[in-house]
């Protein structure tokens, strides 16, 4: 399957170590400002004696300077760029990088499992765009290459997406049947701000709640206003927290659609950076939905999948609407695509309920706390301030665990949960009554089994 | 409120099943730190009493305690670890005050972990793991003698090897 590498190699966008170290350049001139600051003072000596200086000498050394130091960077820039290259040869894609360590990758296109196009903020300013390759699982992690134009990005994606022999190719032009994507959904910005405004609510709430009690206390103790103030000084972090999440999570999620394509649901978003991603159906491992309490009260929900092997990655892993397919809609759209993505419908699943005795173990959930099977997957529903419906099929358990505590014991309740494959995020029935839970875990060990020989037969 | 206990027995060792324990010479290893503590503990409290500083005392026999507590609590522990193997899945049962099953079907084990720490090949014991594609999978069974545990690796990735050809 391997095939020879390729003599010459195709090059990146010019601009390319640029964009992907503009940070570190930033870091590193504004460490050098702070830690030198004493030194850049007697530049400003250096500035005097210069003056005294005749004007051709003063500007040779200044320009001097700054040509030896921007030179030193630019050529280090343009040695990274010339080193730095890919190929595409039969079905396989070879990429190579490193200045001081040489780096050779080999991809196997046949083991491509999609061809994501990403444009972070400065690379869009400039027109550019990089590609992020997804793999079968086992097979390495993701690898990213970058930047391009934006239109050859996307006609580097789909040569990459025809050698992967995934998709039937159109004879005239040796590219693959264009994609057509069918527009499922489109969230409006407005709403995407509303919605994290009225999560946040809550928090604040609570922030507020603290600071009116830490104030009153503060007083009371005879404490005078300077106390107080300082009693808020613990909060700022907290409000920092809320607002710095929401607002990054606000610039991942504004400008929202969800379409459809041969490949899977394809998902754009992004107000600075764009991302688009894809979803193919086989790796999904679980489907949420989740209703903080505060969008309950005008019908709102959100809807995230479970992709095996897609949280793995570094950076992303941090961002919190990675696994986002809906971020925010109303109910009933949200339990359509729920539908569409999982094949559960929720009106048709027979849930359990707990028995009234978990009141004393979990007050403000228990009501809310049920399970359902269906044919093909089991449904739980869990939380209170913000409660959730989570869905894993039979096929994608990896292993199932019963757990009970004491005060469990003492009620006869035990909890029920299904390990699903590295990138899910837990599904779990919690207080079940222990002879439900019995039969609960064999009936899910069982089914695991049957379903799972049932998609390789 | 006995029929609720006899349910949680027969969800944590379904009587249907045939269970296994592990070596009793788990125990004497697990038995080592707390036994250290309590030597020393009881060192030091002796000698802090002759010396009559009665806090460091104090502290130190709340400590000896804790460890004779640890100590009595250990076999209770580890008679509750114990796996049965069944037709096609394997069950693990743990934990004493919280309570733990973990089932993992033979076609999703990945591997099989079979693993003896100096003091454990020492007294010729060796802990069996599966390991599945899920990272919270929890199926770990320590303290098997050294052929037991061979031998139910061997089983496993029979089985294991059974299950993948089928599908």
């Amino acid at each position: 399957m391997t095939d020879p590498e390729p003599r010459s190699l195709q090059r990146l966008h010019v601009l390319t170590p640029w964009l992907q170290s503009w940070r570190y350049l930033l870091a590193v001139i504004g460490g050098a400002i702070a830690v030198f600051r004493d030194d850049l003072r007697r530049i400003g000596d250096a500035w005097e004696f210069l003056q005294d200086q005749p004007l051709l000498l003063s500007l040779l050394i200044g320009v001097g300077t700054l040509v030896l130091v921007s030179g030193v960077i630019v050529s280090w820039a343009y040695v990274s760029w010339r080193m730095t290259g890919y190929a595409v040869q039969g079905h396989t894609l070879f990429v190579r990088s490193g200045v001081l360590v040489r780096q050779r990758r080999q991809v196997r296109l046949d083991r491509l499992q999609g061809v994501d196009i990403q444009q972070p903020m400065m690379a869009r300013i400039f027109g550019l765009a990089s590609l992020k390759l997804e793999l079968a699982a086992g097979s390495g992690a993701t690898t990213t290459l970058g930047y391009l134009t934006l239109d050859d990005a996307h006609l580097l994606r789909a040569d990459l997406i025809a050698r992967s022999g995934r998709r039937s190719i159109d004879q005239s032009t040796g590219l693959p049947v264009e994609e057509a994507e069918r527009p499922i959904l489109t969230v409006p910005t407005a709403r995407v701000l509303q919605a994290r405004l009225l999560e946040a609510a809550l928090s604040v709430g609570v922030l507020a709640l603290y600071v009116v009690i830490a104030v009153v206390v503060v007083l009371l103790a005879g404490g005078g206003p300077g106390a107080a103030v300082a009693a808020l000084f613990p909060a700022l972090p907290w409000l920092l927290a809320i607002g710095s999440q929401g607002v990054s999570r606000f610039l991942q999620e504004a400008n929202f659609s969800l379409g459809e394509s041969v490949d899977g649901l394809r998902i754009h978003s992004g107000l600075l950076a764009l991302n688009h991603r894809t979803v193919p159906p086989r790796r999904v491992q679980g489907v949420h939905i989740s209703e903080p309490l505060t969008w309950r009260m005008v019908g709102w929900a959100r809807l995230t999948v479970d992709v095996a092997g897609s949280v793995a990655s570094g950076r992303e892993a941090m961002l919190p609407a990675a696994n986002t397919l809906v971020p925010v809609a109303s109910t009933a759209e949200v339990t359509g695509l729920f539908t569409g993505v999982s094949g559960v419908r929720l009106d048709q699943v027979a849930f359990v309920p707990v028995p009234r005795r978990t009141r004393w173990l979990d007050p403000f959930a228990a009501s809310w706390l049920a399970v359902g099977l269906t044919d093909a997957a089991a449904v739980t529903r869990t939380g209170w301030l913000t409660r959730r419906t989570a869905v894993v099929p039979y096929a994608r358990i990896q292993s199932v665990r019963a757990t009970q505590g004491p005060i469990q014991r003492r009620l006869g309740l035990a909890s029920v949960h299904i390990d699903g494959a590295v990138g899910s995020s837990g599904w779990s029935a919690p207080h079940r009554p222990v002879e439900d839970a019995h039969a609960l875990v064999h009936a899910l060990a069982g089914r695991a089994l049957t379903a799972r020989r049932a998609e390789h037969p | 409120m006995s029929s609720r206990a006899d349910d949680a027995r027969r969800l944590f060792v379904d009587p249907d099943c045939v269970w296994h324990g592990v070596s009793p010479r788990l125990l004497t290893l697990r038995r080592i730190a707390p036994s250290v503590l309590m030597v020393v503990a009881a060192a030091l409290a002796g000698l802090f009493v002759v010396l009559s500083v009665w806090p460091v005392a104090v502290v130190a026999a709340v400590v000896f305690a804790a460890a004779l507590g640890w100590w009595l609590w250990l076999p209770l522990n580890i008679a509750a670890w114990r796996y049965a193997e069944r037709e096609e899945d394997l069950l693990v049962s743990r934990g004493r005050l919280i309570r733990r099953l973990t089932i993992v079907p033979y076609g999703r084990m990945q591997v099989i972990d079979v693993e003896a720490g100096p003091l454990e090949a020492r007294v010729g014991i060796a802990s069996v793991e599966l390991v599945t594609a899920s990272a919270s999978t929890d199926a770990k069974i320590p303290g098997l003698p050294l052929d037991v545990a061979q031998d139910l690796r061997n089983r496993l990735t029979a089985k294991g090897e059974a299950e993948a050809a089928g599908l």
